[in-house]
């Protein structure tokens, strides 16, 4: 978490290589998806807005990675989960359309989805007593705005752009690796990444959220 | 917007993502928990465990050799059963030969239907 901004791509390679390439033990899987678990639900949250849809996504993931993968060198694990993650989310996004199809064909009184625009984050936050103890109210408050902000403007980024940014810069991918997990070019990754940043950080300064 | 730049924004994005992580509820974090032992319960075990276990205690990294040796081992044990099976039929009909050669049948033998079957099949073992 206090890594310097240079050190962000090249850290978690240098940091968990293998170099006997020995098999993920179920303890190094364990601790693996306990490392990403919360990341990936965030992940899921900004793509689906919705916690139960993206709590479900995390969890097929999983699934998928200890079933199909569990088998694999450790380091591998954190590239193949984020392209089992990335697949997960569209395929929610295909059944979602598909049921739009249906019940938009069936029923003309469907419910309306919930507006994206009426979604606030500053509800999905809950004060955790004793964590932040140390800091001001004043601070926390402040904090706590800043990041639903953030966050906020990572749902609005175009998905490929989202998906590129957080994998590229949260989830430490090299631009090799970030293009693997989302089937392009390395071009397109380093573009995607470019605008993401250049949106967010202007998005944020029109709201008085300097970086 | 330079590259230093984007990855300065980058990092504090990153930093305000990783305390939005941390502050997920309770009760996500739970329902998280659940899903990974779930997922770990249907963890898939390496094929190979003991063979890799051996080259590895053995300090070797057999690579695509660890593959090639047991093709290898099936390949050669199938020419050894078909030259064998080849070796035997040609002792069976040796010992017909040798027995026709020294006349140790009777004529009246080659008017039985089953000897004529037996010798169209090749098969040892009757003893009329």
């Amino acid at each position: 978490m206090g890594r310097k901004p240079s050190e962000l791509v090249h850290n978690r390679r240098e940091g968990t290589k293998n170099p006997e390439n020995a098999l993920a033990t179920s303890s190094e899987l364990s601790s693996f998806l306990a490392e990403v678990e919360r990341r990936a639900f965030k992940q899921a949250v900004f793509a689906v807005r919705d916690d139960d849809a993206a709590l479900d996504i995390v969890q097929d993931a999983m699934m998928r990675l200890a079933e199909k993968y569990g088998d694999r060198p450790a380091e591998e694990l954190p590239l193949l989960f984020q392209r089992i993650l990335q697949n997960a989310i569209r395929d929610h996004f295909r059944r979602t359309k598909v049921r739009s199809f249906w019940t938009t064909l069936f029923s003309s009184f469907a419910p309306a989805d919930e507006d994206p625009a009426d979604f606030d984050p500053l509800e999905t936050l809950e004060a955790q007593p004793g964590s932040k103890a140390a800091a001001s109210a004043e601070d926390e408050v402040a904090q706590a705005r800043t990041m639903a902000l953030i966050e906020k403007e990572i749902q609005k980024l175009p998905a490929r752009q989202r998906e590129a940014f957080l994998l590229r810069y949260w989830e430490d991918l090299d631009v090799a690796e970030t293009a693997q997990a989302m089937g392009c070019s390395e071009g397109s990754v380093k573009t995607h990444c470019s605008r993401a940043t250049h949106a967010l950080a202007t998005a944020l300064k029109a709201k008085g959220v300097a970086l | 917007m330079g590259n230093n730049e984007e990855l300065r924004i980058a990092f504090q994005v990153r930093h305000h993502l990783n305390a939005g992580a941390a502050r997920t509820p309770a009760q996500i974090n739970e329902r998280l928990r659940a899903a990974r032992e779930r997922a770990l319960a249907r963890q898939r075990r390496p094929a190979g465990v003991l063979a890799a276990a051996t080259a590895a205690g053995a300090g070797w990294n057999l690579g695509w050799l660890g593959k090639l040796v047991p093709l290898l081992v099936l390949v050669l044990g199938l020419g050894a059963i078909h030259f064998w099976h080849q070796a035997e039929q040609a002792n069976n009909i040796a010992d017909i030969d040798m027995q026709m050669l020294a006349d140790e049948l009777p004529p009246n033998v080659y008017l039985d239907k089953g000897f004529g079957a037996w010798l169209t099949r090749g098969e040892p073992g009757r003893q009329d």
